[in-house]
């Protein structure tokens, strides 16, 4: 049998080994907000980068068919 | 000396009762992170197969764009739910956790640990369970969230959906899972509601929420002519779109089993999420029989269209997954028979009576089969005794979790996307919509070497004809009217 723990400072009574300290531990608390802060980021990110590429791709297709809500000139578009 | 050698090996080769009763017991738990583990990768297939399903029913013009919210959809639910979501489940079973973090009653401490900082959510050699659990949810949160995606596409934002999926997947179903779907769950312990494999508290509420965001996207450009008679589009690969309903079939094995909690050394060695007994093979049964009643169901019903056929396996089992852990057999095969063959109808009800357009059937597939599914346990399965508390299954105890639940998934669903409305933000220009997705947000053709056909589209009475000018007058009906 391999014994995973063959040194004496680690004892069998190990729990959480986490980087940046244990559970409850502030390094947690820190790396909890720093992924709450990447998430509600990345959902504010991913409205405002698709808000730019609709926008601009309306624009285009409007000022093609001459501009207004003027439909664009083939509507079942290239595809 | 060879005597004193031979009584020491002999003296560690007997472990003591107690030795070997630890490491049984380590055995059990290393037994069951395997089992959950396993589970989490079969499920992953259910995400194939929604990806696969949407974006074959998808015109080619919108496949991607299809394609890259099942996708994100793990972007988002994953984080949402590992910060907020697993600590709703854990924490809020008896409505509000009277005991803080000591709650629920049913299951002590355990909300404390699904705070995220907590010992039950990182590496722990104490702990083989905790993290594999939280996955397997994890995974019926995509689930739920996705049961969504298909319903929405060809013309709601792929960010738009990404907040409602957060919204659906990372608070609503686990908010109604840890009232109906848990030991302490309220609904379970004071009512005995049942719905084992989770047709409600997944596929109904997934279902219901859904309906909420139709009333406010708003059907296709094209989808309804003047008098509000259906047209039909043409999916670009329905092939794709049956495969991607196999392998959606394929991970509900992985579903169903993740559902049981597994105890390999306490007889019967499986209980339900109740905590009452049962087994691994009395659902793996129930969910076959469920295939093959909700397949029949659909074929008839439909008189053998192939995407309604196989809608009708899947409603089939969601109509039997809450009472698969008691139903026979004989039972489910004739319960998701009934199944299959009310969702053709209700599906049809939705889109033409009541407009609205529900791209690939989800409000009926889903919604209506999740509450059917309980529905029926009150009937099929009434008395049978429910949770810890062993409260008996009763028709009033389901209809109380359907009408908690209704409103529930209902109400967030509207007012999410009508805020979403009112911010310009949920739907694509229509400009956009006429041209396709895909182009919008990806700068491409993908399928660039494909010769490129015009697109049609099945007028009301059935008839196959070019969709150009159709979907041009409907577009400026749009503009005009400013819907």
């Amino acid at each position: 049998m391999f014994d995973s723990f063959p040194f004496d400072e680690w004892s069998e009574d190990i729990a959480d080994f986490w980087t940046w300290g244990g559970a409850n531990s502030t390094g947690t608390y820190i790396m909890t907000v720093l992924g709450i802060i990447l998430m509600v980021g990345a959902l504010y990110g991913f409205v405002l980068l698709e808000k730019g590429k609709l926008d601009r791709q309306a624009a285009m297709l409007r000022a093609a068919a001459g501009g207004g809500a003027a439909s664009p000139a083939n509507p079942t578009g290239p595809l | 000396m060879v005597s004193s050698i031979v009584s020491s090996l002999l003296a560690q080769a007997a472990p003591t009762i107690e030795e070997l009763a630890e490491q049984v017991k380590l055995d059990s738990l290393i037994l069951t992170e395997q089992f959950y583990f396993f589970t989490v990768v079969i499920m992953w297939l259910i995400h194939v197969g929604f990806m696969a399903y949407e974006t074959g029913y998808a015109r080619r013009k919108n496949l991607m764009s299809t394609a890259m919210k099942n996708i994100l959809t793990i972007a988002v639910v994953t984080p949402s739910f590992y910060y907020f979501g697993w600590y709703t489940y854990g924490c809020f079973q008896e409505g509000w956790p009277k005991s803080g973090h000591a709650s629920p009653d049913a299951l002590p401490g355990f909300c404390g640990l699904t705070a995220p900082w907590s010992a039950g959510l990182g590496p722990n050699l104490q702990d083989h369970v905790s993290l594999v659990f939280f996955l397997a949810f994890l995974l019926f949160s995509w689930t739920t969230a996705s049961i969504m995606s298909g319903a929405l596409i060809e013309r709601v934002r792929l960010s738009a959906y990404l907040l409602l999926t957060v919204v659906l997947g990372s608070f609503v179903w686990i908010m109604d899972a840890a009232w109906g779907w848990s030991s302490g769950g309220w609904l379970v312990t004071r009512f005995g509601f049942h719905d084992a494999i989770a047709s409600l508290v997944v596929h109904g509420v997934a279902g219901a929420f859904t309906l909420g965001v139709l009333l406010n996207l708003g059907p296709r450009i094209g989808k309804y002519d003047a008098l509000g008679r259906a047209r039909g589009f043409r999916p670009h690969n329905l092939h794709l779109t049956l495969m991607g309903l196999m392998l959606i079939f394929t991970g509900f094995y992985g579903f169903y089993a993740a559902c049981l909690v597994i105890q390999s050394t306490v007889f019967p060695g499986w209980l339900n999420i109740y905590l009452s007994p049962t087994t691994l093979g009395a659902i793996a049964m129930v969910i076959t029989f469920g295939f093959a009643g909700g397949f029949t169901g659909g074929w008839f019903a439909s008189k053998g269209d192939p995407f309604w056929t196989l809608s009708g396996g899947l409603a089939g089992v969601i109509a039997v997954s809450a009472g698969a852990d008691v139903y026979h057999p004989s039972l489910a095969y004739l319960l998701s028979a009934s199944g299959g063959m009310l969702v053709v109808w209700v599906g049809g009800w939705i889109e033409r009576t009541l407009r609205i357009d529900d791209a690939v059937g989800a409000v009926a597939v889903h919604g209506f089969s999740g509450f059917y599914g309980v529905f029926l346990v009150g009937i099929f399965a009434g008395g049978y005794p429910t949770g810890i508390n062993n409260i008996p299954s009763s028709f009033g105890g389901q209809l109380m979790g359907m009408l908690a639940f209704l409103p529930l998934a209902f109400l967030p669903g509207y007012c999410v996307s009508w805020l979403l409305k009112k911010a310009n933000l949920l739907r694509v220009p229509p400009e956009v919509e006429l041209e396709g997705l895909d182009l919008a947000e990806f700068q491409q053709d993908f399928y660039p070497e494909f010769e490129r056909a015009s697109e049609v589209i099945l007028t009301p009475d059935g008839r196959e004809v070019e969709a150009g000018q159709i979907l041009l007058d409907d577009y400026r009906a749009v503009i005009r009217s400013g819907r």
